[in-house]
């Protein structure tokens, strides 16, 4: 079978290499106004989530934990005792 | 254990919102968010001996819950991102309607992120922290933040279908049915 017939195409100046090093990479790199829009609608919701304050559930527990009290957790994620808080786990 | 100075807890307290807030970016969905700041509140009063006096509160606490998440993450992996809610219609202050659209896809489009892209934009670009803070929360290199925060802003338009500042706010749809009629005559 001629090369140029093969289901990859003719074999011409970039033979041997792979399809994918053909296809030219799309380089989107953003503009800084782009970036700053992104920015402003990152923030804008990050705002939206702070302006929500502190739900009552985390002052009663720290005031429970002020007193000494250890409380269980009702959530989905038990609390697991005193492990190292920073570890990676 | 000693008790903690109650200036501890204030300070503790006055994370909760900017924690909170980090919770709902990473995972979507209030609940969990509120389950993960509580495990974190637990977690850092249990393990205050190995909080640094002087040192950046807010950053341990950070660095607590993000660990938690990725733990929890792992576990979860399988099931389904709720990053497709209207979370918008949760909040107490409602945003305008236009706004409102531009939140839920902004919103949605972020949840779509790699968990690490999320984390490393939302720090530095919405928490407030620098590249440097950020890498010893995410423990990783700077440059690996660097790298993470602007593949994230890239993936960000793409999945948002930006490619300049006019595809923004809420008159992008009227203007793509606009310029597809004026390609008709």
């Amino acid at each position: 079978m001629d090369d140029n017939n093969k289901p990859g195409g003719p074999r011409g100046p970039m033979a041997g290499t792979t399809q994918a090093s053909t296809v030219p990479k799309k380089k989107h790199s953003l503009n800084r106004e782009t970036q700053i829009k992104l920015g402003t609608q990152l923030q804008n919701m990050y705002n939206a989530y702070l302006n929500e304050g502190t739900p009552d559930r985390f002052r009663s527990l720290l005031h429970s934990l002020e007193a000494g009290e250890m409380p269980g957790i009702s959530g989905s994620m038990p609390y697991e005792g005193a492990k190292d808080a920073s570890e990676e786990s | 254990m000693m008790a903690p100075n109650p200036s501890v807890s204030e300070a503790m307290l006055r994370a909760v919102p900017s924690l909170r807030a980090f919770a709902i970016s990473l995972c979507g969905n209030v609940d969990r968010a509120d389950d993960l700041v509580q495990e974190t509140l637990l977690r850092a009063w249990a393990n205050l001996n190995s909080f640094e006096p002087g040192t950046n509160m807010s950053a341990w606490l950070f660095t607590i819950l993000r660990n938690l998440f990725r733990s929890e993450y792992r576990k979860r992996r399988r099931e389904v991102p709720d990053g497709e809610g209207t979370y918008a219609e949760t909040l107490k202050s409602q945003p305008e309607q236009a706004s409102r659209v531009e939140f839920e896809e902004f919103r949605t489009a972020l949840a779509k992120l790699p968990s690490d892209q999320r984390e490393a934009l939302v720090l530095v670009g919405a928490s407030g922290f620098s590249y440097e803070e950020a890498a010893g929360i995410c423990g990783c290199a700077v440059g690996t933040i660097k790298s993470r925060v602007n593949r994230a802003r890239t993936r960000l338009a793409e999945l948002m279908s930006i490619e300049s500042v006019d595809d923004f706010g809420p008159d992008r749809e009227l203007k793509a049915v606009l310029s597809s009629g004026s390609g008709n005559g």
